[in-house]
């Protein structure tokens, strides 16, 4: 299965969804696997979890699939507050990821 | 219209041109003037030496012309003399006749050789001389005027050929400043028997002396030796040597002049006279008798008509230039004039006026162009601003439409408080500050068979898509807790609801919860919300680890939980617009401030209001990003009263 991975800036809020959006979906239309790797970031609004959900919806529309990775503990506890974490697939680093969706 | 007004050279552009053409004018012209002027001054230069050669040598010739009548009325009577030479008293008469002859001569000898005639003694010279109208005839020869041993007689007798004697003052004979003329009479032997003479005043030639053609002249004429013979000016005393009064004068160029002059040179020499200034000296030699002739005259006069031209010329040309300034500025002027009119026009149109007047140009030039694009301008100002003024009515209906759908919004929230005055068991309050755009933000709650229904949510995203989805929500959760009391059941049927035809993926964090008003059981669900605060002896969270918001999956699944109020303890709910509530610096308010707000056993309204004015002092003047939302339900556990649905 080929896998590409979006590299995610400090936020993912009102003011860069849709670039994010597009970007995500670029690698999605590929018929590639997306992983968005979220290391660096520490904020997400409700607007950037809706790209996530959407990202998620469309890869499994394709029959691909959506992961987030290297999640800090800001992000993590807003996923757990929106109850988001049972959501997801969560992998700490990206050969977890990749061994993962391998498998 | 405003005329143009005189301005200064800096603010004219007519003006300035002006003075750039008359300057370059200025310049060519005084280059070519320059060059043109040398020249001009070297012809005149050579026309003023012709001319006075020519003024000089007019006076020779005229001299000559007169001294010659002299010597030809000698040679005319020399035969007379030699028929005589054997009758001493006839020649009386030869010399009286001379004079009769020629009136020039004002006196006439034939000075014999010592003892001619041995009957007369060592002298013999008859002589006649005029005396008032007179002339008069005497034996000239004595003991005191031994003829022999004057110049005059001494240089014919060596040089034995006639010629002009240095100017002599002739004491005891003419007792006047005079020159002879001395020719010699020859035995066949080659000796001198007399020498026959002819005296003329120096008065005489000084009529010779005017020039033509130079007004103040010196003209002087010097012998041989260098002697004055004649000159113009009055001062100098004739029979002086010239070299010596040069000498003595001081004046060395004009010794040089005089030894030139002396040598039988001619020339012309520049010399600065202390009387006359700037003068040329011309010098000519008068062959004929050996003398030189000379005429000073000053630069000025040479050139007088030169400098009265000159000047003239100056004149007209810096009238040429007044006049050539004058016309290009008029010129200029009218070229440039339709600028102070678009300068106008456009001062016009920025006041407001578009449709200012430009003005009207008739030519095909830059003003032409300029003209254009100013029409163009103005046209495009407008087409822009008639469109302005369109976009700006569209937006100010779009935002007076956007304000009624943010009141419709408002007006569905739960408004009057209490909203159950004869209940005494509840005391419930509710809050929403709107950001300036309409928001998601949602809050309820009813009382129905002793229970009371109440939510809190958020609509992910902002704007109208937000506030439909919030008003759909809001009557989902009326309609379905109206007939079902099953939480589970209310809660799955409004996320179902949701996820239906959710292409863009909008959800909704949402809190549920009933509130059995007998016994202060309470259920709740927490569909990815913020959790509630309960305030009783202490302040806690409700435990309920979130479940998906509504809208995400409509195969999630939603834990009920279930815990029991204690009397007096109050449940505050909130939206994340109070937790992420934002100050000038970016700093968020926080959970940590919020639960430094929360005080146990406030009553509802006054717990909201004193967190909203926490938050407000927190915010400062930072303009709110988001909705703020708060719930708070105090259960005071009374008897209970009526159904009050």
């Amino acid at each position: 299965m080929n896998i590409e991975s979006y590299k995610l800036g400090e936020e993912l809020d009102s003011f860069n969804y849709e670039e994010v959006q597009d970007g995500i979906l670029a690698i999605l239309n590929k018929g590639c696997s997306a992983v968005l790797d979220m290391t660096s970031c520490n904020y997400v609004s409700s607007t950037g979890l809706r790209v996530l959900l959407y990202s998620k919806k469309i890869a499994a529309s394709k029959g691909l699939k959506f992961c987030l990775v290297g999640m800090n503990a800001e992000v993590k506890d807003i996923m757990n507050v929106t109850g988001f974490d049972s959501f997801f697939d969560f992998y700490n680093t990206m050969e977890e990821c990749l061994s993962a969706i391998n498998n | 219209m405003r005329l143009p007004r005189i301005r200064n050279i800096k603010e004219s552009l007519a003006s300035r041109i002006s003075v750039w053409i008359v300057l370059t004018v200025v310049v060519i012209l005084t280059g070519t003037v320059f060059v043109g002027n040398h020249y001009v001054l070297k012809s005149i230069k050579l026309e003023g030496n012709v001319k006075a050669f020519n003024a000089l040598n007019v006076v020779g010739q005229r001299l000559e012309a007169a001294l010659i009548t002299v010597e030809v009325a000698v040679r005319n009577h020399m035969s007379d003399i030699r028929e005589n030479l054997n009758n001493p008293d006839e020649l009386y008469r030869i010399t009286k006749m001379m004079l009769e002859d020629n009136p020039v001569i004002v006196g006439s000898a034939i000075a014999f050789r010592p003892n001619y005639f041995p009957e007369q003694g060592v002298w013999f010279s008859p002589y006649s001389y005029r005396e008032a109208d007179t002339i008069k005839t005497k034996q000239l020869g004595s003991t005191e005027y031994d003829y022999h041993k004057m110049d005059w007689y001494q240089t014919t007798d060596s040089l034995k050929h006639s010629y002009w004697s240095e100017p002599y003052f002739d004491k005891g004979g003419g007792e006047m400043l005079m020159t002879t003329y001395c020719y010699p009479l020859m035995d066949d032997d080659g000796n001198i028997i007399a020498v026959v003479t002819a005296d003329i005043l120096l008065d005489y030639l000084t009529e010779f002396m005017d020039v033509e053609y130079f007004i103040h002249a010196y003209v002087c004429m010097i012998s041989r030796k260098g002697m004055f013979i004649s000159q113009s000016e009055e001062g100098i005393e004739l029979e002086e040597n010239s070299i010596k009064v040069a000498e003595e004068a001081g004046l060395y160029e004009l010794m040089e002049v005089a030894q030139e002059m002396i040598d039988g040179k001619s020339g012309m020499k520049e010399w600065t006279s202390p009387t006359y200034g700037e003068s040329y000296i011309f010098f000519v030699p008068l062959q004929h008798m050996g003398w030189s002739i000379a005429i000073i005259c000053e630069k000025y006069e040479l050139f007088k008509n030169y400098n009265r031209a000159a000047l003239a010329l100056l004149t007209l040309f810096i009238l040429m230039l007044v006049l050539l300034t004058f016309i290009l500025r008029r010129f200029i002027h009218q070229l440039i004039a339709p600028l102070t009119e678009f300068t106008l026009a456009v001062d016009e149109v920025a006041q407001g006026n578009l449709h200012a007047t430009l003005p009207e140009i008739h030519s095909e030039d830059e003003m032409h162009n300029l003209h254009h694009s100013f029409s163009i301008m103005q046209q495009s100002l407008v087409k822009q601003m008639e469109e302005l003024k369109q976009v700006n009515a569209a937006k100010g209906r779009i935002e007076g439409e956007l304000q009624a759908a943010k009141d419709i919004q408002l007006s569905m929230l739960p408004k009057t408080y209490p909203p159950f005055p004869d209940r005494n068991d509840l005391d419930i309050y509710g809050q929403q500050i709107s950001a300036k755009e309409v928001g998601g933000d949602l809050y309820d709650f009813f009382i129905l068979n002793e229970k009371l229904f109440f939510c809190i949510g958020d609509v992910s995203g902002k704007g109208v898509p937000a506030a439909l989805v919030m008003a759909t929500t809001l009557s989902r959760f009326r309609n379905v807790a109206n007939y079902e009391d099953d939480l589970a059941k209310i809660i799955k049927s409004i996320n179902k609801a949701t996820c239906d035809g959710n292409e863009t993926m909008m959800f909704i964090t949402f809190f549920i919860g009933v509130l059995d008003l007998t016994s202060g059981s309470l259920h709740y669900c927490n569909a990815g919300h913020n959790k509630p605060f309960l305030l009783s002896d202490s302040i806690t969270e409700l435990p309920a680890k979130p479940d998906l918001p509504l809208g995400v999956s409509d195969e999630a699944s939603f834990v009920v939980r279930e815990c029991t109020l204690p009397a007096g303890a109050m449940l505050f709910l909130y939206t994340d617009g109070l937790t992420e509530a934002m100050n000038g610096q970016r700093e968020q308010f926080g959970r940590q401030r919020l639960i430094d707000n929360l005080k146990s056993g406030a009553d509802s309204q006054s717990q909201i209001e004193e967190m909203t004015q926490a938050v407000h002092q927190f915010v400062g003047d930072a303009p709110q990003s988001d909705d703020l939302t708060m719930l708070t339900i105090r259960y005071l556990n009374q008897n209970t009263t009526t159904d009050n649905r």
